[in-house]
Order: C-alpha cells, then sequence, then structure tokens
C-alpha cells in the first residue's frame, strides 16, 4: 500500500510540475516582426517603403544583382545587349527556347517579380483599411506598381503563367496559368483602380497613365493607349532610384556588351553608337541614345547610358508617350503625323539635336520599313528600359511578322559553348519550380509571341 | 479541467507526506549498509544484535538488522525473495547471524557467512527438485566450486545447471554449489554467468558417492552487463529491447587515426553514416542515423554529453558577395564565397570522451521526446578513479598528402570553313563536318607539381590528463591541444604570377597556407559523495577553436582546375577563369569560443527510491569572417574588396529531474517505475553584415560600404517534456518496459495538446532458460524488441507569417521596411516516427564469436518537410506536413575472437547496414517538393534523384562517334538512384603480439550504391573540356552519356550525365602500436609507455568517375553534391602515449 503511495505521489508531482509550467510563452523570435504589429499604418507605410525598394531591384537590379530584373531580362532575352559573363549566362538567357528552365537567371525576375507582388497584395489591402489614415498616393503608387509588374510578367513570359496568392491570415492558394492577353487585362484592372483615386500627385497618376497605355499597345489598341497619354507631357519621367551599392547598367560594368545586328535581326546599337564621321569633317555622327564606353576591363563596348551605379533607369516617360502616339498614327496610316512626331522627338528629346529621318524612311518608305523605322526608335529611345523584347514579341504578334525576321536567329556570335542556337521561341517559360511545385499549374500553353 | 490547473502545491504536500511516512522505515537497501570499524574484528556469529520490528518487509528487516548491529548483509535481490511478505519480530542480544536466519525463515532463503566472518551473504536454498529426488534410489552427489579464471577467485552468482535433470543451484559467496542427490549416470553440468564464457563438464556420477568439480571460467568483456543511457536513465544494457551501439573511444584514441568526434564514430556504429563534406582540416560532416526517414533539411541526431544537450550544428561559414560579373548568372548564395562547412560536435575533446553511445531510432529514442527521431548520439567523458594521481600523456604528430587523381582537362584543337581558333573542336562537330581535329593538348593543374595546390599538410597535439581523488571526491582534468595545417599551399607559379601583378610585394603569409584548424580543450570534472546517499557530479568544458579554410564549392580552384584551357596559357597558366590565388587570397575564418557543463545529483531518499536531477549549459559564441581585399590581389576589377562578419551565439538549457521507485515482489519479480521531467530551452542569436569597397589595409565594418545591412536573427524555442517508464524484471533473464513521454513545445503555442510518444521493449536472455541446450554451438543468445515513437518539431517561426525589419534602399535613400520572411503555416504539426525493432545477440563457441543481428521496420507520419513553393510566391519554402515515409533496414555487428593466445591474439569486428527508405503517401501534394533533380514520389526513396533517361543510342554513320541525333532520351523523368547507400559494411582487424605489447589494427570500409552529383565533371564536359567530348575512340557508351548533357535548356535530361551511381571500398586506417616492457617505461620514471603509428586513409577503390565518392558540398539537407570539394587527403600519424 506504502508503495502504491509512494509512486501515486511521484507520478502526481511529475505531471502537475509538468502541465504547470508553461514554456510555451517564450519570446517569438526576436529578428520577426510581430506580425501584428505590421497591420497598422505605420506597418503598412513600412511594407509601402518595401515594395518600392523590391520594385526597383525586380525592374532594372538592385542588391541583388542585376541578374534578378526586368530590364536584364529583356535586354538579353532580345537584341540589346550580350552577356560577358560565363557562357552559360548567355546561354541560359537564350535557353528561353526550352521547356521550364530550372536555372537561377530566368528564375530570378520570375521571383523577384512576385516577391514584390504578394507584398503589394497586403501593402494594398492595408491601404485600403487604414485609407484615411495614410495619404492618398500610398494606394496610387501600389495600385500602378503592381499593373507595372503584371505588364513585366506579360512581356517577358509565356501565355500560362501563375499568380498565386498569400493573403495573411488565410492558407496559400495556388493558380492556375493565366494567358498573356489575361495578363495585360490584370495590368490594366491595377491601372484603372489607380486612376480611380483622387490625388494631388500628378506624378504617379501619369505613371498609371503609361502603364495603362502600354498595356493597351501590347493589347492591339492603339487608339486608346495614345488617348491615355495624350495629357502626358514630353518631358515627364518616372524614374527608378538606386543607392549608391546598387547595380543597374552603370558605366564600366563588365556584365554586359552592346549588341550589334545580333542574330541578323538585331539592330545596330554598337555601329550606330560608335564613332562615326560619313563626312570625314571631324564631327561625330554617331547615335547618342546607344552610345558606348569601351572597357579595358571586359575588352569589349559596354553602355555608357547609365554612368554610375545609382543612376536611375526610367520606368515610364513622356518620350514614349510620344512614341505611342507615334505608333497609333501609324496605325491609322496617318503619315505625316507619326513621321513628325518622330521627328520632333529627335529635335527635342536629346540635349543635342539628333538628324531628322529622312523621307526615304519616312512617307516614302514602305509600310514595312515604316513600322521598322517605328521600332528602332522606340529601341533607341528606350534602349535598355526594358521595352525591347515587348516590342520585338509584338511585331511579331501584332504586325505579323515571320519570327525569322524578327528575332535573333541562327548562331549566337561569341559564345564558344556547345549550345550556339538562338532560340526559336519568342518569350521565357517559368522556371522549373512553378512547373513542378505548383499543383495547379500546367506550364505554357501557348508559345507564340 | 485543464492540467495546467491542478494545483502544483497541494500535489507537493501529498507527495511530502508520503514520502515523509516512508522514510521512517526505508533504510538502506540490500547491499552495504555502514560499518562501524569498532565491530571490524567481530564475527556474524557472535556478534549481537537487539531490534523489535513490526509488520515491515523481510528486506526492511534484514537493512535494520544490518543498521543495528553495524554488519554487513548481502544479497541478490533477483535471487533471494526478500520481499515475501511482512514480518514481526524482537531480538534481544541474539547473535546477527540468528536473527537474520529467523527472518528468512519461509523465504527459501539461507545465509552464508564470509571467511573472515564480516559479512553475511544471504543465498537461495536447493531447490525442492533437488531435494524431492534424494528420496530416489541410486543417486549421488555433485559438488564444486566455480573460480575465475584469471585470478583464482571464486564467482559468486553463477548459474550450474545440471542437463536433462531441470536442476540448477546458484553459487554461494565461496563459489560453492553442491546437488545433493543426483541420479546415477553420465551428466553434464553447465555454469553461467553473465559476463563468463559459458562452460559444461561432463561428470559421472556414482551412487552415494560426492563428485567434487571444480571449473574456472574465462571473463569475457560482456555486453550485456554494460550500462547503456536509455531516456529514463542508465540501464543495463540487458534489459533494454534495443540496439545500443557504444564505441570506447578512450582505448580507440591512443592506438587509431582519430582526430575528431565524427571520426570516432565513423564506421564503427553500423547504420550510422557519417557523411564526408571536404578533405580540408576543420571541416565537418553530417551524421545520419539509419538512413534517411523524414524530408525536413535538417535530419541531425541530437547529442547529449554528461546528461546535457549541446549544439551540434553542422554550418557553411558565413557568406561573402557574390561575383557579380564573373559569377554571372550565379545566384548570391551559389557564388557567396564560402568555405566548407564545419560542424560543432567537433568542438568536443574526443581524447576526453569515454565512450560513445548511438541510439538509433524511435524505438530508443521515444523518451527524449521531440527532435529525437533521428536518433541520439549520447557522449560520457571521463571521470575520476580513485587513488593517486594518475597522469598520462599524449604526444601527436603527423602529416597529410593528397592522394587524389583528377582527370586531366582537354582542348581538341580544329580548323573549318568558319571555325574560330578559341573553339574547341568537339568530336560530334567533327562528324558534322563542322571541323577538323588538328591534335588534343590536355593540362590540369591540379596533377602538375609546380602548379598543384597541393603541398604536405601537418598535425599536432598534446594531451595530458590527470586523475584521481578519494572515494569521497574522484576528479578528472584534461587538456588538449591541436594545431593543424591544411595541406592546401599556393602553387609556386601561382605565387610568381601574383607577385608579378604585385609588383613584388610578398604575399599575406596567411594565404600561403589558406587551411589551418586550431583547437584548445580543457575538460573538468570532480564525483563527490556529498552525503551517505547523495553523490554529486559537477562537469565543465571550455573550448577555443579557430578554423580557416580556402575558398571551395561552385567557385573553387578545383572547378576552375577543371575548366581550365586544356594546356598551360600564359596568362592564367592552365586555369580557368580562376587560379587559386583569388579563393586562397579570401580568408573565411570562423573562430569558435564555447563552455558547457552541467552537475548531475543522485540521491538514494529510501532503499526503493532513488531520485536523479541534473541541469546544464551549453554556451557558444562564434565568429566568422569572410573577407577579399582587393589589394592582396591587385589583379582584377572585377573584384570588390569586401568583408562580411557573422557573430552567433547559441545558448541551450537542460534541466532533467527524475525519480526511480524499485518495488520488488515475490518469486523474484521486480518492478522499476521511473517518472521524471525534461526541459531543454535553445536561445539563439546571429549578427550579420557585409560592406565593400573596404579601404586598403583595413579589415573592419567601418572601413566599408555597407552592402548587406546588419541584420540581427535571435529566436528562442524551448520543449517541455515528462515521462513515465515502469519496468518489469519478470525473471532474472526476462525485462520487459513500457513507458510514455509527453511534450510540449514553444512552436505549437500555449494551446496546443501535447505530443504523447509511448514505448515498449522486451529483452530475454533465453539461453539462461532451463530448456536451452547450451551444449551446441550457440553458448548464449538473447531476443530482444522494442516499439517506440518520438517526434520532430517544426521550426520555432514555422507557424507565422513573419517579417523583418532591414534597412532598405528607397527612392535613392535607406529606409526601414518590412519584408516579409515567411509566409507561414498555421496548419504545421510535428512529425511522428514510430518503429518496430527486433534482434538477438548471440554468443556462439563459447563466445569467441558474439553475432548482433538488427530489423528494424520505421514509419512517419505528417513528414515534415521544407517544401518549395512555386516562386510567383516570391519566397522558396516553407514548412509542410506531408503523408508517410517508411524506412527499413538491417544491421548485423560480427565480433570475432580468431585466436585467443599470450603470444598472440587476432580479433575482426565487422559491421553491415542496410537501409530503405520508401515515401509510402504523398497525401495532397502531387508536385516536386525537393531540389531540382530530387522528387518525392509515392514508392521511391526519400533523396531520390530522377532524370530523363539515355533509351538508346547507336552509330548510325559508323563514324565511331556518338551526335546529338543518334541518341534517345526518354520523355520523361525516371528514379536514378538513391542519395543515401544501400549498404555499407565496414572491417576492423586487431592482432596483438607478444602479451599485447605489438598491436596491429587495420579498418575498411565499403559503400553500396550512393547516387552522387558529380557537379564538377558535368561542368567539364559541357564546356568540352572533358575525355569523352574531344578524344577520339571513347567509347560509344560514354559519349552517349555526353551528349545527354548538351541540351542545356532541360535540366532534367541534363541531370542523368550528372548523377552517378558510386560504390567504394576505402582502406580507412591501419596503426602498429609497441608498448614498451614495464621495466623500460620505468626508466624513463612512467607507468606505462607506448608508441604508435597511424596511416588513416590509404587507399580508395570506386567506379566514380570524380576525385573523391564522399565529398559532399550540400551543407543542408540529405542531398549529395560534389562540386568542388577537395577531397579527402591521406595522413601518417606518430603518437606517444605515457601514463604516471
Amino acid at each position: 500500500m506504502q508503495n502504491l503511495k509512494i509512486t501515486v505521489a511521484l507520478i502526481l508531482t511529475a505531471v502537475s510540475l509538468a502541465c504547470s509550467w508553461d514554456v510555451n510563452s517564450v519570446d517569438n523570435p526576436h529578428d520577426i516582426v510581430d506580425p501584428g504589429s505590421v497591420e497598422t499604418p505605420a506597418g503598412i507605410s513600412a511594407i509601402y517603403r518595401t515594395t518600392i525598394s523590391l520594385f526597383s531591384s525586380s525592374f532594372a537590379g538592385g542588391s541583388g544583382g542585376l541578374s534578378n530584373s526586368f530590364v536584364y531580362a529583356s535586354a538579353l532575352a532580345g537584341d540589346e545587349l550580350i552577356s560577358n559573363a560565363d557562357y552559360a549566362t548567355s546561354l541560359r538567357m537564350l535557353g528561353i527556347g526550352g521547356e521550364a528552365s530550372s536555372f537561377s537567371i530566368d528564375e530570378n525576375p520570375w521571383s523577384n517579380i512576385h516577391l514584390v507582388r504578394i507584398h503589394l497584395d497586403q501593402a494594398i489591402a492595408g491601404a485600403i483599411r487604414f485609407r484615411n489614415e495614410l495619404p492618398d498616393y500610398y494606394l496610387v503608387h501600389m495600385y500602378a506598381m503592381r499593373g507595372y509588374l503584371s505588364l513585366f510578367i506579360g512581356e517577358l513570359y509565356c501565355s500560362g503563367v501563375a499568380f498565386n496568392r498569400a493573403v495573411p491570415g488565410a492558407d496559400i492558394e495556388f493558380s492556375e496559368g493565366l494567358s498573356t492577353q489575361q495578363v495585360f487585362r490584370k495590368a490594366i484592372a491595377d491601372f484603372d483602380s489607380a486612376l480611380a483615386i483622387s490625388t494631388d500627385s500628378l506624378r504617379f497618376l501619369n505613371l498609371a497613365k503609361m502603364g495603362k497605355a502600354r498595356s493597351l499597345l501590347n493589347l492591339d489598341s492603339y487608339d486608346s493607349a495614345a488617348s491615355m497619354v495624350q495629357s502626358i507631357p514630353t518631358l515627364f519621367s518616372f524614374q527608378i532610384r538606386y543607392g549608391s551599392t546598387f547595380n543597374n547598367f552603370s558605366n564600366g560594368h563588365p556584365g554586359f556588351t552592346l549588341a550589334d545586328r545580333l542574330g541578323g535581326n538585331g539592330l545596330d546599337y554598337l555601329s550606330a553608337g560608335s564613332y562615326l564621321d560619313r563626312n570625314n569633317d571631324g564631327i561625330d555622327e554617331s547615335d547618342p541614345r546607344v552610345r558606348s564606353i569601351y572597357s579595358m576591363t571586359t575588352f569589349s563596348n559596354v553602355p555608357a547610358k547609365y554612368t554610375t551605379t545609382s543612376d536611375p533607369v526610367n520606368l515610364a516617360d513622356g518620350l514614349e508617350a510620344r512614341l505611342i502616339e507615334a505608333e497609333a498614327l501609324l496605325r491609322n496610316n496617318d503619315i505625316s503625323g507619326w513621321a513628325n512626331i518622330l521627328n520632333q522627338l529627335r529635335r527635342s528629346g536629346w540635349s543635342a539635336p539628333l538628324d531628322t529621318l529622312t523621307s526615304d524612311s519616312t512617307v516614302s518608305a514602305s509600310d514595312t520599313l515604316r513600322v521598322n523605322v517605328m521600332f528602332r526608335e522606340r529601341a533607341f529611345w528606350l534602349y535598355t528600359t526594358g521595352r525591347r523584347f515587348g516590342d520585338l514579341r509584338r511585331k511579331v504578334r501584332q504586325y505579323r511578322r515571320p519570327f525569322e525576321t524578327v528575332f535573333p536567329i541562327g548562331l549566337h556570335p561569341t559564345l564558344t559553348s556547345v549550345q550556339r542556337v538562338f532560340s526559336r521561341n519568342a518569350n521565357l517559360a517559368p522556371p522549373a519550380t512553378e512547373v513542378e511545385s505548383n499543383p495547379k499549374y500546367a506550364g505554357c500553353f501557348d508559345r507564340n509571341a | 479541467m485543464s492540467c495546467r490547473s491542478i494545483p502544483i502545491g497541494v500535489v507537493w504536500a501529498l507527495s511530502s507526506l508520503f514520502l515523509q511516512h516512508n522514510t521512517l522505515n526505508a533504510q538502506s537497501t540490500n547491499v552495504k549498509p555502514v560499518i562501524d570499524p569498532a565491530t571490524q574484528q567481530t564475527s556474524a556469529k557472535t556478534r549481537l544484535v537487539s531490534l523489535k520490528l513490526v509488520d515491515i518487509s523481510v528486506e526492511s528487516a534484514l537493512i535494520r538488522i544490518a543498521e543495528t548491529a553495524k554488519m554487513e548483509l548481502s544479497w541478490d535481490r533477483s535471487r533471494v525473495p526478500v520481499n515475501a511478505g511482512n514480518i514481526s519480530a524482537t531480538f534481544e542480544n541474539k547473535p546477527v547471524e540468528e536473527a537474520v536466519k529467523q527472518v528468512l525463515k519461509g523465504t527459501q532463503a539461507t545465509t552464508r557467512i564470509s571467511k573472515d566472518g564480516k559479512t553475511i551473504w544471504i543465498v537461495p536454498q536447493e531447490k525442492d527438485s533437488v531435494k524431492r529426488d534424494s528420496a530416489a534410489a541410486k543417486v549421488g552427489r555433485i559438488t564444486g566450486v566455480i573460480i575465475d579464471a584469471s585470478n583464482k577467485q571464486p564467482v559468486f552468482g553463477a548459474m550450474v545447471s545440471i542437463m536433462g535433470l531441470g536442476y540448477s543451484i546458484v553459487t554461494d559467496v565461496d563459489g560453492r554449489f553442491i546437488f545433493g542427490n543426483v541420479p546415477v549416470g553420465t551428466r553434464t553440468v553447465v555454469v553461467k554467468i553473465l559476463g563468463y564464457a559459458g562452460v559444461s563438464r561432463t561428470v559421472e556420477v556414482v551412487e552415494s558417492e560426492a563428485k567434487e568439480v571444480s571449473i574456472a571460467l574465462n571473463y569475457v568483456p560482456e555486453r550485456l552487463r554494460e550500462v547503456v543511457t536509455t531516456g529514463a536513465g542508465e540501464r543495463k544494457r540487458v534489459e533494454v529491447g534495443t540496439s545500443v551501439t557504444r564505441i570506447e573511444a578512450d582505448s580507440l584514441m591512443k592506438t587509431m587515426p582519430i582526430i575528431s568526434v565524427e571520426d570516432l564514430i565513423k564506421s564503427r556504429a553500423p547504420g550510422t553514416q557519417v557523411l564526408i563534406s571536404g578533405g580540408t582540416v576543420g571541416t565537418g560532416s553530417r551524421i545520419r542515423i539509419r538512413g534517411v526517414s523524414g524530408l525536413l533539411t535538417n535530419s541531425d541526431p541530437i547529442v547529449i554529453v554528461d546528461g546535457v544537450r549541446i549544439d551540434a550544428t553542422y554550418s557553411a561559414v558565413a557568406g561573402a558577395p557574390p561575383r557579380e560579373g564573373i559569377g554571372g548568372g550565379m545566384s548570391r548564395n551559389q557564388a557567396s564565397g564560402n568555405a566548407s562547412a564545419t560542424s560543432r560536435i567537433n568542438d568536443i575533446d574526443p581524447e576526453t570522451i569515454e565512450s560513445i553511445e548511438i541510439l538509433k531510432g524511435p524505438s530508443a529514442s521515444s523518451l527524449f521526446g521531440s527532435d529525437a527521431a533521428n536518433g541520439v548520439i549520447v557522449i560520457r567523458t571521463k571521470r575520476g578513479k580513485a587513488g593517486p594521481a594518475r597522469w598520462s600523456l599524449g604526444l601527436e604528430g603527423g602529416l597529410s598528402r593528397m592522394h587524389a587523381k583528377f582527370p586531366e582537362t582537354y582542348f581538341a584543337w580544329g580548323n573549318g570553313p568558319e571555325w574560330p581558333t578559341s573553339q574547341n573542336c568537339r568530336l560530334d562537330m567533327v562528324s558534322a563536318g563542322t571541323c577538323d581535329q588538328d591534335s588534343i593538348t590536355s593540362y590540369n593543374p591540379l596533377n602538375v607539381k609546380e602548379s598543384s595546390p597541393f603541398g604536405t599538410g601537418r598535425n599536432s597535439s598534446f594531451n595530458t590528463q590527470v586523475s584521481g581523488g578519494t572515494n569521497q571526491m574522484k576528479y578528472f582534468l584534461g587538456f588538449t591541444t591541436k594545431n593543424e595545417v591544411g595541406l592546401l599551399k599556393m602553387p609556386d607559379t601561382e605565387k610568381e604570377r601574383i607577385l608579378e601583378i604585385r609588383q613584388g610585394v610578398p604575399l599575406p603569409s596567411w594565404a600561403e597556407r589558406p587551411n589551418v584548424n586550431r583547437t584548445n580543450n580543457v575538460s573538468a570534472n570532480i564525483s563527490t559523495e556529498v552525503a551517505s546517499r547523495l553523490n554529486v557530479d559537477v562537469d565543465i568544458r571550455v573550448m577555443s577553436g579557430y578554423h580557416r579554410d580556402a575558398e571551395q564549392g561552385a567557385v573553387s580552384f578545383i572547378r576552375n582546375a577543371m575548366l581550365g584551357p586544356g594546356y598551360r596559357d600564359s596568362i592564367g597558366k592552365g586555369w580557368g577563369e580562376n587560379g587559386p590565388a583569388l579563393g586562397f587570397l579570401r580568408r573565411i575564418s570562423d573562430a569558435v569560443r564555447r563552455g558547457s557543463g552541467g552537475t548531475n545529483a543522485r540521491l538514494r531518499a529510501s532503499e526503493r527510491i532513488f531520485l536523479n536531477g541534473t541541469g546544464g549549459v551549453d554556451f557558444s559564441t562564434r565568429r566568422d569572417e569572410n573577407l577579399l581585399r582587393t589589394e592582396d590581389l591587385l589583379e582584377s576589377t572585377d573584384h570588390n574588396s569586401s568583408l562580411a562578419r557573422y557573430s552567433g551565439e547559441i545558448v541551450t538549457v537542460t534541466s532533467n529531474l527524475s525519480g526511480v521507485f524499485e518495488m520488488p515482489f515475490a518469486n523474484g519479480m521486480t518492478s522499476r517505475t521511473t517518472t521524471g521531467m525534461q526541459f531543454i530551452g535553445t536561445r539563439n542569436s546571429s549578427l550579420y553584415v557585409r560592406v565593400i569597397d573596404l579601404a586598403p589595409g583595413r579589415d573592419v565594418i567601418d572601413a566599408g560600404t555597407i552592402d548587406v545591412a546588419p541584420s540581427e536573427t535571435r529566436y528562442e524555442s524551448a520543449t517541455q517534456g515528462w515521462f513515465f517508464d515502469q519496468n518489469f524484471m519478470l525473471r532474472p533473464n526476462l525485462f520487459v518496459t513500457a513507458a510514455l513521454r509527453g511534450d510540449v513545445g514553444s512552436s505549437f503555442g500555449s494551446e496546443s495538446k501535447p505530443m504523447l510518444y509511448p514505448k515498449f521493449n522486451s529483452s530475454w536472455i533465453i539461453s539462461d532458460e532451463s530448456f536451452f541446450n547450451a551444449n551446441t554451438v550457440i553458448t548464449s543468445l538473447r531476443l530482444r524488441a522494442a516499439f517506440g515513437q518520438a517526434g520532430i518539431q517544426p521550426g520555432p517561426a514555422a507557424r507565422f507569417r513573419s517579417y523583418t525589419s532591414n534597412y532598405l534602399w528607397v527612392d535613392g535613400s535607406q529606409q526601414p521596411t518590412y519584408i516579409l520572411s515567411s509566409i507561414g503555416n498555421t496548419n504545421v504539426v510535428p512529425e511522428r516516427s514510430m518503429e518496430f525493432e527486433g534482434g538477438f545477440e548471440a554468443g556462439i563457441l563459447n563466445d569467441r564469436i558474439v553475432l548482433d543481428v538488427t530489423g528494424y521496420y520505421k514509419r512517419v507520419k505528417n513528414a515534415l518537410i521544407s517544401r518549395s513553393l512555386p516562386t510567383s510566391f516570391g519566397l522558396s519554402a516553407r514548412q509542410e506536413n506531408l503523408g508517410n515515409v517508411k524506412n527499413t533496414g538491417r544491421e548485423i555487428s560480427l565480433a570475432v575472437r580468431a585466436v585467443d593466445r599470450d603470444m598472440l591474439s587476432w580479433n575482426i569486428s565487422m559491421g553491415y547496414s542496410s537501409s530503405n527508405d520508401k515515401l509510402i503517401k504523398l497525401g495532397a501534394h502531387t508536385e516536386r517538393l525537393g531540389r531540382l533533380g530530387e522528387r518525392y514520389v509515392e514508392g521511391y526513396p526519400l533523396t531520390g534523384l530522377w532524370a530523363r533517361p539515355l533509351v538508346s543510342y547507336g552509330d548510325k554513320n559508323n563514324d565511331g562517334i556518338i551526335s546529338a541525333d543518334e541518341i534517345l532520351m526518354g520523355d520523361s523523368a525516371v528514379f536514378l538512384g538513391s542519395q543515401t547507400p544501400n549498404a555499407e559494411l565496414s572491417l576492423f582487424n586487431n592482432m596483438r603480439f607478444m602479451n599485447g605489447r605489438i598491436l596491429f589494427s587495420s579498418g575498411f570500409n565499403y559503400t553500396h550504391d550512393m547516387t552522387q552529383t558529380n557537379t564538377v565533371m558535368s561542368n567539364q564536359c559541357t564546356s568540352n573540356r572533358c575525355a569523352i567530348a574531344v578524344v577520339p575512340g571513347t567509347s560509344l557508351a560514354q559519349q552517349a552519356v555526353f551528349q545527354s548533357l548538351l541540351t542545356t535548356t532541360d535540366a532534367v535530361r541534363n541531370a542523368f550525365a550528372t548523377y552517378e551511381k558510386a560504390s567504394w571500398l576505402r582502406w580507412g586506417s591501419v596503426s602498429l602500436t609497441l608498448s614498451a616492457t614495464p621495466e623500460f617505461a620505468k626508466r624513463l620514471k612512467s607507468n606505462s609507455l607506448s608508441l604508435s603509428l597511424m596511416g588513416r586513409n590509404l587507399a580508395v577503390w570506386s567506379n566514380y568517375r570524380g576525385p573523391d565518392p564522399e565529398v559532399n558540398s550540400s551543407t543542408n539537407g540529405n542531398g549529395t553534391v560534389d562540386m568542388g570539394i577537395v577531397p579527402q587527403t591521406r595522413d601518417w600519424t606518430i603518437r606517444i602515449n605515457m601514463g604516471f
């Protein structure tokens, strides 16, 4: 009996000690922000700032490096730049021809864009909730940024891209693939949301207008696009600014060489921007929009458009507004109006006026040549700002140009690696992680432009 | 009512009452009461005792007599029924022996008095069966004595049986036994006792005569007598139903080439894998017990030293900035300038370890609770022994060299219509007519002496230990200092090249030998008998270490050697993008300071109650540095000066409290109830910052521009558990145990329910049963079986949607932000493992051969996985539970005493293990969950690698070359192999000559079928630098594999050529130890002296194409990746051991 009592006493003691000792009350990890403090006006403001920073990285580079950015991917997948990095980098960018790529170089733009989007989803919901306590422009700016993210995805990737959701307080939701058209319409919905908000910040409203116009252009709605940018002054620019240690396409960066007639169909950026004296009068007649600098590091011509690592990169500007208007006029067969805008830009869009376009390339030119001139002007004015790859795709999709006449084809000029052949696809495929980790995702369902 | 609402005070009060009541008559238990020196000369027959006993148990009565008479009484509770019922008696000046006999009346026990008369032994009476036979006619007697062959002393408690009659008796304190009425004829007497080889002897019994038999038993180191650790405390191995591997570290350290704790474990515990991560000094390894049964990245076992949980993290040194521009497409993590990883288990000084026990699965580790599902490594450090101070010294010095061969790097020169001179004219290009090969060059700077970065490594260590003390206080103190310089050296050609660039400015001295590892360890403990029933041990260990290594991995010099131009060019000297100088001039180091220790108190509260408490703390700080200064390099503007610093601190607190209550029953049955509780708390904090553009000559953070803003991490976790363990010794050779552990962990929030982990096990020495015929080949046999459950907690923040706060660039200035760091999963629950284990241990041919066989079946439910999220979530992973995993395996160990003579003894030990893991059910997940190539597919191993297979190939145009259009790849990925080996075999051979004066030992291990990811080789081939790409005459099969590699956009196809199924046999160790004669040792004023010559990693035979099939650059998870890692070295060491 005594033994039993002892046993019972020991067990009760141990159990009661165990139950009364609440070890669960450890502090939350100290580096982790209390989720409750995020859902406050101050917390939403902090996430708003986060989205600005992450957006800049996902657009043209940042602390995560160039390889994370949309502009980088657009430039290398198109005809603007050649990567000087190891053969694999260029090779991988050419890997757009494959199925889902598993390489980080393709994965980084994708994941970075979506990382910003996930933050924006939360920040926008929070900003709506605390609308009376936060400036109006927060929402305008964030809607515009989210619209641009959709635009980036639509311009880079194939039909069949996922927009998974991770809403606070709910479990994650996997998304089925959206078509390119659906993605641009998704962008327009966000731009419309931005434009519907009353704010005194014209800068953000113009940003949204430019984004919507660019989306409309991608959807073949030229007049609507032109109408959208009508009020935007040519001198307007919305710049993404960088810190001193950020990497954008700075002068002398060893990673890139200006491409020159890449794959036969590419533009002559390097030649056009190189010293040219047709008249032997000692005056350089090269195109300043695509100037380069010869790097003694890489023994190649690198872009001179940005001179320091912290130089801003234009996300939207009035120059493009005029180019959109010009393209609408061209589509409406108003050739003189079209040529007039292009030449006006050449006269006023650069610090020193450029030569105006001759009639051979405008009014007297064939329809095919006019379209080529239109796209060339866009390519030069908007060099390394992330427009070119989308334009190449538009040329195939909307202007019915054969793929072989638009995209670089044949053998890569510098690669010595096993795979030198340019891709026959006109877009990137989402990375392998999407294909293999999203149960609702079925991959690209349309690899046409 | 919630258990939390039980008023603890009431329970304490109740329990105190019970305890108080019992302590009134609860006295010392059965062996050693306090002896009064004044009675030392008095015999038990003459010593008188006066005492009144009222309704107490026989055992308590004996204790009272012993205490009152101040005489020593001794009995074995398992053999003497001292709890047969309560008695009352009064003694007035009665001789002690008579008083004891009166107490024992009716218990079938009697007394024996030792020769000196000081001790009364209580032993069983002869069996009734023997008495019954006395009535039979034609009987004789067998009497005898059992002695220890080594010291001729009597053996008490040996079981003596007569085969076929069912007679058995236990020897008395004089080793004697008597069978009174044995039927005449030829009889076989069998003697068995734990720790001695069983003996049988034939006796001719003659009517009415007594046959005297004298039998000498040979002592054998009987594993079953060992004390092993369980979650409920220490237990004799004989009563534990699971397989526990015990490694006797003390003896191994003196004679085997062992440099770390991982070295001690490797190949010595079947079922335990030590996955080598590289051959540079200071490099750590990952330990996996019984394969991979879970999917979480951390499948590490927990480590406990002297009862205190310690941090045994395996991790890489903090990263430096990526090589933007040079690394090109590499992500930040890939090109982060990492050295090899280190393992904190190696902070423990192996010289001070007495033994290591490995509890392999949930059936053994249940009572260790959450986190123990991957097994438990229990380390015991050396203790002091009573006596004068005994000193020992160990001096060691050694050399290491590289013996691995590296594949040549090729370049095929060619020409063609539009063929650039820089192009490598590959075989299939020849076939396509694109180029004609002129010639082929080959060169690998690693294989050329003048450019090789492999020199001669050296190591030295000094160890001294002292122990001694009295029975009341024993002490141990040990000190070890170790200095290792790895074999990496700046190659002469590289030195010349850099000196030229530096215009003669010498290189920093540390860059010439970039790999070093230095440690100092002090270990001390005191064991005291604070009071007659209270023992307290205090342990403390202090360690400091510094480890520096060259850059390895994706951008290492090994990879660059493989990607060189194929000849010794004038600029790069035969290297690829970079020679070793860049990696060697990156100062990557970690400095560790560590202190840990604990206090263990053991209180015998009463004759049946034992209390045990342990409190301890493990505290470590680590400071990593990753520095690259351009002025050290002066050769490229592609690299910014950079400095990354990481400071981390981990504190782990352990608190254990347990009570044991033993209760004997009639018929020799004993119950032991153990209950206790445990608290494990961990606090982990770290600070990381990285700057670039350092000012020349500076290596401090404020001399640069912030590249990665300081980020501080701090988190805590706590697990509180309680357990209840009930053990029954049903008979002296049959044990059963049932136990339950409950855990509450901080990961689940305050509202979560406790996780319960049950456990059952049994152990049966079947060879001690009378029906067991010992006169066969098998002389002893124990059967055992166990079942248990254990768990793994999710990470401390797995449930939360969490954010980190950082200063980020926002519109050109740095501003405070919140970044999402984890999406979180509110549904995550702990992983639960359950395991069945069964096996036997057999002594064969008088235990000359000991065979231990174990089979296990483990099933994991709600397996935790770091699930790869599609990157459209922005984040790459989160913890989730998925389906069920099955893990089966076999472990066999065999110890053979082949020769056992004074002049020669030869022992062979072999270990074999096989492990198969399989994903049984994937739950709702159908998508890829792991990293590239790793797929979790129902019916296949967890660590399976998958790729599109090479279905067929054929040389259609008969040109001896396989082109891309001459291979056929499968449409979808198929399983290619598991990253954990199917089977492992180890063999150790020990030969002692001349009474042990000369010891020779050697060890081999064989690993079968492990799929390795040979990244370096695949990189070499994809850049057309490997032989099969360019050398005519290469086999068509190899060419076909090479062609499968070329479609680089299709990584799944590409992987086929990257994965290699490797098997290897390694001659791991050899040693020769010469022990001096005592006379010679005394000349040097020492008690013992030995000299050992030891070799390590002497040869390897493998079908693997890379330099070393075992190295692994994967620092997380269970994968195997060979990416530019230094292979294991061949080491030779001389060691001198002296004892004073």
